[in-house]
């Protein structure tokens, strides 16, 4: 044979993975000392079934593409078929760490679709129940993150308070997770007896809890090496990208929908904004989105409290017929989330059941900014990015 | 990197760590906030949503529960709808007969959607939470078939192979065979 071509596997140059034309060397093998790696679905720090694609050349990452879809249920679609009460427990199961917030979020879509009033009590119950889901979401955000940075112990101490607030949700709803409690109308039981004092007893003992994990791992040298300065999202590029949540605080905008577009009784509720000041390093860097939830929840503390105080009586639940009949028309409810805007766009050509669901996650979103943060850092810092980008893959997928 | 940093970064990393270990070894001396599961067990709120019971002598099968179900999975066989005979507020037998009652639990949410809208309340919420088996065809609880057992909820395997040497299973263990029900009445709040 006198041809000197060496064999070329065909199959070998088609796989692109995902990333950008000509960012796959056509002969990646024999010339380049770049990789591509797989980091994931199976990876501890990816936070449940994400799969980044990472092209490295020794320990730099030089393009990161997140790979979505392992966790996909057909959430939207199941909605088409199921009446708008009954769709309260998949909504759970989106943000599974935030199911309160999803419930509040849905019924507030349905209530403005049709114009159903809410009694008062029913809308501190469910700040009440929202904004203590906010602080547990929060916890395990705070815990994971540590355990991704190599920190085993402020995980378990997170968890620690986070069984004391699921131990409040068992009391109040009868589950710990999937909780299907705020609903269309108001919520579906009232506080059982003296949960405003357990919740007092709650806010007292978590309180101080704060500080200690600031001593513990906000403030801890290493900690700080490892966050600072690392992945900084300027405020151009949170816009541009539709960022939400800490994401968009944590680079210096203060933008909180509870507060911007208020809902539910918040316009009552005194509290402040958290937003990243750069106190570690530039501005926007992971300890600043660190640092902005840490924040946060101490002003959940402080709403809770003045919710506690301002509490009225009366109804929990408004009078609704139980095959409610939805008027046709559309609406689109945002949300603040633990994690951002939650958006529910309802299309409804009127009968029981919703004719189109469309759900803007803030997971979804603001993951979609992993490539561009992930650009000429090192492999190590991976995990510190996505970490602090704190996405849920059960709502990514939906 | 000047000398003077290089022993600022020894010196901040040995002090944050210090700081750490102080707040880990106060609560070295700390009660414990876990529990031995097997021997101990934390006890349910009132409102806990576990593994279903259900009345059979008082349920009139009117598939209300069965609609009300956002997975469906709940089957209901019946010859005639039943009526109560208002005495003794149990099923008056002349009527319908329910052929079949079994709730899927390999879909079941435990949403408690079906325990509102019953009219005679035969639904409700339990307290047992593990029901694992060995086959698909054990999730799908036959409550027909427990009720001429005299159960009303269905008896997890843990709980047959632990009841002889853990006494907390053996109490819930004769609980449940002997039909007596887990949540007592005003426990679960009525939603009217």
């Amino acid at each position: 044979m006198s041809t000197a071509t060496p064999p070329v596997d065909p199959n070998l140059k088609s796989v692109s993975y995902g990333l950008a034309p000509g960012a796959v060397d056509d002969d990646i093998d024999v010339q380049s000392e770049e990789m591509l790696v797989n980091m994931g679905p199976q990876h501890p720090s990816t936070h449940g079934v994400l799969r980044i694609v990472l092209r490295t050349d020794g320990e730099m990452v030089l393009e990161a593409v997140p790979h979505l879809g392992y966790l996909h249920r057909c959430k939207e679609k199941i909605a088409e078929n199921l009446a708008y009460y009954q769709y309260i427990g998949y909504t759970d199961r989106l943000d599974y760490l935030a199911a309160m917030n999803n419930n509040h979020a849905w019924s507030m879509a349905v209530e403005k679709l049709a114009d159903i009033e809410v009694p008062k009590r029913a809308e501190y119950i469910r700040v009440i129940a929202a904004e203590l889901n906010r602080i547990a979401s929060h916890l395990v955000s705070f815990g994971t993150y540590g355990l991704d940075m190599g920190a085993f112990t402020p995980f378990l101490y997170a968890f620690r308070e986070r069984e004391y607030i699921l131990d409040l949700f068992e009391q109040l709803c009868g589950a710990r997770l999937t909780l299907s409690y705020i609903n269309i109308g108001g919520v579906t039981w009232d506080l059982p007896p003296l949960f405003l004092e357990k919740l007092g007893e709650f806010l007292d003992y978590f309180e101080p809890k704060i500080d200690e994990y600031n001593d513990l791992l906000s403030f801890n040298h290493i900690f700080i090496k490892r966050t600072s300065n690392v992945g900084v999202a300027s405020k151009e590029l949170c816009i541009k990208y539709a960022l939400s949540g800490p994401m968009i605080r944590g680079s210096g905008i203060p933008l909180d929908l509870r507060r911007t577009r208020p809902y539910s009784v918040y316009p009552n509720l005194d509290f402040d904004i958290c937003v990243g000041e750069g106190l570690k390093g530039q501005l926007g860097d992971c300890w600043d989105r660190y640092w902005v939830k840490m924040q946060e929840m101490k002003q959940c503390i402080r709403i809770l409290r003045q919710c506690i105080a301002q509490m009225p009586s009366g109804a929990f639940r408004a009078k609704l017929p139980r095959a409610m009949k939805v008027p046709p028309g559309e609406v689109y409810a945002e949300y603040e989330n633990p994690r951002g805007h939650l958006g529910f766009y309802i299309e409804s050509q009127g009968g029981p059941i919703p004719y189109r669901v469309k759900i803007r996650g803030p997971s979804f979103v603001n993951l979609a900014v992993t490539g561009e943060l992930c650009k000429n850092v090192l492999l190590a810092d991976v995990p510190a990015i996505v970490g602090s980008i704190d996405i849920v893959m059960g709502e990514v997928d939906r | 990197m000047t000398a003077r940093e290089y022993f600022a970064n020894i010196y901040d990393n040995v002090k944050s760590i210090a700081i750490g270990m102080k707040i880990t070894i106060k609560y070295c001396f700390q009660k414990t906030v876990t529990v031995q599961y097997p021997e101990q067990r934390l006890s349910f709120a009132p409102r806990y949503r576990g593994i279903h019971e259900f009345e059979l002598d008082r349920c009139i099968a009117c598939d209300l529960c069965a609609k009300a179900c956002p997975v469906d999975c709940i089957y209901i066989d019946k010859t005639a709808p039943r009526k109560i005979d208002k005495k003794t507020g149990k099923v008056d037998p002349k009527g319908g007969e329910l052929v079949r009652y079994a709730i899927d639990y390999s879909k079941c949410l435990f949403c408690a959607l079906c325990t509102e809208p019953c009219p005679t309340e035969c639904i409700h919420m339990g307290k047992l939470h593990d029901l694992s088996s060995y086959s698909r065809e054990d999730v799908v609880v036959e409550f027909t078939e427990l009720d001429k057992k005299g159960q009303r909820t269905p008896i997890p395997l843990w709980m047959e192979r632990n009841a002889d040497h853990i006494p907390w299973v053996k109490e819930e263990y004769e609980r449940v065979k002997s039909g007596k029900i887990a949540t007592t009445a005003g426990d679960i709040p009525v939603v009217k």
